[in-house]
């Protein structure tokens, strides 16, 4: 019978072909990303958040910067060199030793992809004696904080093909990327030659699984060890299953209210301030985000010291003083409950996006909320990039915005420079729209300027205190990042700085 | 197989391989015209897939609709692809950089394995129902499939899927939630398209036997004696075969459409996956090359229905085609 041996042996390819074991000691990962491209540019924050890329320095859950490939640090008088003292003995995953000449090529070849890095504006790097010197074109403080650009870690020489291109990720980090399967996932084995402490498990596999509820069926499943971005309605399921429990860390990360201040009916600060009392910021967070804890009632949360200041009045809940505020300014109740003034309507369109769920429904519970004040809220769920483009041509009136204060420079200026004090266009679905502070600008150029902590601190205040004041975007909710973390997994600690997910430290239960 | 449908074959692959060559072009400017029809700025989007959200500047942007030549008409980007594509390229992925045949020759060995499995599967359970409601028609089995296919045609495919997870997943943990690296994980997703193609594949099989039974030659063969099963099996069964093969080909069609949502809900890097990822990001050459790919496939089944149907009924022949 040839003709069923070929049938059984068609079958027998279509399903024997891809399949590789499955290792029950492998950590398991699951995050809601997929690495289109094993490059530093795409995939720079994953790569190190996985334990696969460092650079000279790190930062601990404090976002303090702390030594890593560098032992220590030095700073010229004028601020413009920064010297780096390289830890001795330190090998790339390939075994290859790290040296004074391979860190400055990485960084001379990395440095142009780096988006945040160029901020700080670095003329040369040079090596040294077990040194790299960077210099720069002007002082720049927070020059530390910026070297931590995800894009621009320290990779080995066998990274770059002829061209200068990434070719591969050969790096000094706890783990070596074994293979990739682009964009399903990474699988990554112990380095075991590491300069810190070796990481107590073998294999980490890596899946990129965008999609909420397949990741909870993950985590629901006992598929997952460490699943990331677990959607609050499904806490408690993901609580009760006995295969993971939920650890909830909070993270510098703010739900806000884009307003484009251009807009007649947004112009007035007053106007502004009436649309944050309006909202009732304990009632979106405790239902929608679960926790009225999470409530924005400035710009920064209170787990950012430093940035977060509790004597500033806070934008609370309160409908009289929204109304009185509105009638003083003169916008006038219609028959159908809509104010007006001069012709125009107390109305606008929110755009939002439905990529982070949670956002979609805060702009329900906002148009809910600001009828209340009369004023007539329509809502357009889209893609994200309409967003930035409605920013950019002057058409966005209201937006639902996210921006996640140090999620790859441990410095919120990185993102108070791009968001409040550039004339740059938008990229991104978040900060000013057609506001300009020059207050601002010479706020933000000071502290860049300034490495004395001390003399940061006023500065600091004077950035909040202008958001806090002029309201370009209104907080809503701050978020918390919720993980499912397997039963059979311990030493789990979430970084509330988000810069890395210390699967070094994490081993199995005996 | 007869001399006559060797003959035939030449020629029906000659008018599928035209009719392949204008679907899939028809496919591709479709989706070409829609994935530019969507609004927001292009360049923004690939710049934002590409290098990631926080790492997309306004320089990168504008440096990426200068690389892949955005700016231009519509019209001249769409010649260009036809004249590349006329040479054998279809063009490198805006987002992962890897040329696009790459790309799809990975995803569709997947998806060639989902739907395989999903197609082995639904006519496991169809084959059988189906024969056994035609011959007794209106009977229990018969009324009890109606009802099991109008209900099942009734779901649509994510809560299929929902729910095969939570019965088999979440309950009785029997099998993983989603994945694709251990046979295991293709489980779940092929059930979920078997019985989307189960419930019309069952009527259309019953109602292939039923008229089959009704034939003159089929109540000769009871009168020459032969007992209602046997003489299904010697003449009726070719008979019925040609519509329900013709039918088999035209569920291609929904197994696209399955594809689409089951490899998201099962994160299975399949064609509908990777065409749900490239049209988020604009990826157009992406898009285009999966529109070529579905047209195309489209045809290669319809010529394998045809080969098969001019197979059963060598009449089929002299009219130039097979399926029905």
């Amino acid at each position: 019978m040839p003709r069923n041996i070929w049938l059984a042996a068609l079958i027998a390819a279509m399903f024997a072909s891809p399949l590789s074991a499955f290792a029950q000691d492998e950590l398991r990962v699951v995050e809601p990303f997929q690495l289109q491209r094993l490059d530093t540019q795409t995939g720079g924050f994953q790569l190190r958040a996985n334990g696969v890329t460092e650079t000279l320095v790190q930062t601990n859950p404090e976002a303090a910067v702390l030594p890593a490939l560098a032992e220590r640090w030095e700073t010229s008088a004028d601020g413009l060199n920064w010297t780096f003292y390289l830890r001795p003995g330190v090998t790339f995953h390939d075994g290859t030793a790290v040296t004074p000449e391979t860190v400055a090529a990485s960084f001379k070849a990395l440095l142009p992809k780096g988006n945040l890095i160029k901020n700080a504006k670095i003329k040369d790097v040079i090596s040294g004696n077990g040194t790299v010197t960077f210099t720069l074109e002007q002082p720049f403080a927070p020059f530390l904080a910026y070297l931590l650009d995800p894009a621009v870690p320290v990779l080995a020489p066998s990274s770059f093909g002829p061209d200068g291109e990434v070719t591969a990720i050969v790096s000094t980090g706890p783990y070596r990327i074994e293979s990739a399967e682009l964009p399903q996932g990474l699988n990554l084995v112990r380095h075991d030659a590491y300069w810190g402490e070796v990481a107590k498990i073998e294999r980490v596999r890596v899946d990129g699984v965008p999609n909420p509820e397949t990741r909870v069926n993950i985590a629901l499943a006992g598929e997952g060890d460490l699943v990331l971005e677990i959607p609050t309605t499904a806490m408690a399921r993901v609580d009760r299953s006995g295969e993971a429990k939920i650890v909830r860390a909070p993270v510098p990360r703010v739900v806000m209210m884009l307003v484009n201040v251009k807009k007649p009916q947004f112009a007035d600060v007053g106007i502004r301030r009436a649309l944050s009392l309006a909202v009732n910021r304990e009632a979106i967070a405790g239902t929608i985000m679960g926790s009225a804890e999470l409530a924005a009632n400035q710009y920064f949360p209170p787990a950012m010291k430093g940035w977060h200041f509790a004597d500033f009045k806070p934008q609370t809940f309160d409908l009289k003083e929204a109304n009185r505020i509105l009638d003083e300014l003169g916008w006038v109740r219609g028959a159908d409950g809509v104010r007006e003034k001069d012709g125009i309507k107390f109305a606008g369109m929110m755009r939002a996006f439905p990529q982070r769920a949670y956002l979609p429904v805060i702009a329900e519970a906002l148009q809910a909320q600001l009828k209340e004040i009369g004023f007539d809220l329509t809502i357009q769920v889209g893609e994200s990039s309409l967003i930035p483009e409605a920013q950019n041509n002057g058409t966005l009136e209201l937006g639902l915005g996210i921006r996640t204060m140090i999620y790859q420079v441990p410095d919120p200026v990185a993102r108070l420079t791009t968001d409040f004090g550039t004339d740059e266009p938008s990229t991104d679905a978040t900060g000013a729209t057609g506001w300009k502070s020059e207050a601002m600008r010479e706020a933000v150029a000071a502290y860049n300027r300034t490495s004395d902590p001390a003399e940061r601190l006023p500065l600091q205040r004077k950035m909040a205190e202008i958001l806090q004041d002029e309201l370009p975007v209104i907080p809503i909710t701050f978020t918390d990042e919720k993980y499912a973390i397997s039963e059979r997994l311990e030493g789990f600690v979430a970084d509330p700085v988000m810069q890395t997910r210390p699967l070094d430290h994490l081993s199995f239960k005996e | 197989m007869q001399r006559a449908v060797r003959h035939a074959i030449p020629r029906a692959v000659f008018r599928r391989v035209l009719e392949a060559i204008a679907v899939a072009l028809i496919l591709a400017t479709i989706c070409f015209a829609l994935v530019h029809a969507i609004p927001g700025d292009m360049a923004l989007r690939i710049a934002v897939s590409r290098l990631g959200v926080e790492n997309t500047s306004p320089a990168a942007v504008e440096q990426i609709r200068e690389a892949e030549m955005l700016s231009r008409p519509l019209i001249a980007q769409y010649g260009d692809w036809l004249r590349a594509v006329a040479t054998g390229d279809i063009g490198r992925s805006f987002v992962s950089g890897r040329p696009v045949a790459e790309e799809l020759l990975g995803a569709s060995g997947y998806t060639l394995r989902l739907a395989a499995m999903a197609w082995l599967l639904s006519y496991a359970f169809a084959l059988p129902l189906g024969i056994a409601a035609g011959l007794a028609p209106n009977g229990a089995l018969d009324r009890a499939t109606a009802l099991a296919a109008a209900a099942l045609s009734s779901l649509p495919t994510f809560m299929i899927g929902i729910a095969l997870i939570s019965v088999f997943v979440l309950s009785l943990d029997w099998l993983p939630p989603a994945g694709y690296r251990r046979t295991e994980h293709l489980v779940l997703p092929a059930t979920t398209l078997a019985l989307g193609l189960v419930a019309p594949s069952v009527r259309i099989i019953r109602n292939a036997v039923v008229e089959v039974q009704d034939a003159t030659y089929m109540t000769y063969a009871r009168i020459r004696g032969f007992g209602r099963i046997k003489a299904f099996v010697r003449h009726g069964l070719r008979n019925a075969s040609i519509p329900i093969v013709t039918f088999a080909a035209l569920q291609f069609a929904y197994l696209m459409d399955g594809f689409l949502i089951v490899e998201t809900l099962f994160n299975y890097p399949g064609i509908g996956d990777a065409m749900v990822k490239a049209l988020l990001a604009r990826d157009v050459p992406v898009v285009m090359g999966c529109a070529l790919l579905i047209g195309t496939s489209y045809a290669v089944i319809s010529l394998l229905a045809d080969i098969i149907c001019m197979a059963l009924d060598p009449r089929l022949v002299d009219e130039g085609h097979g399926s029905r």
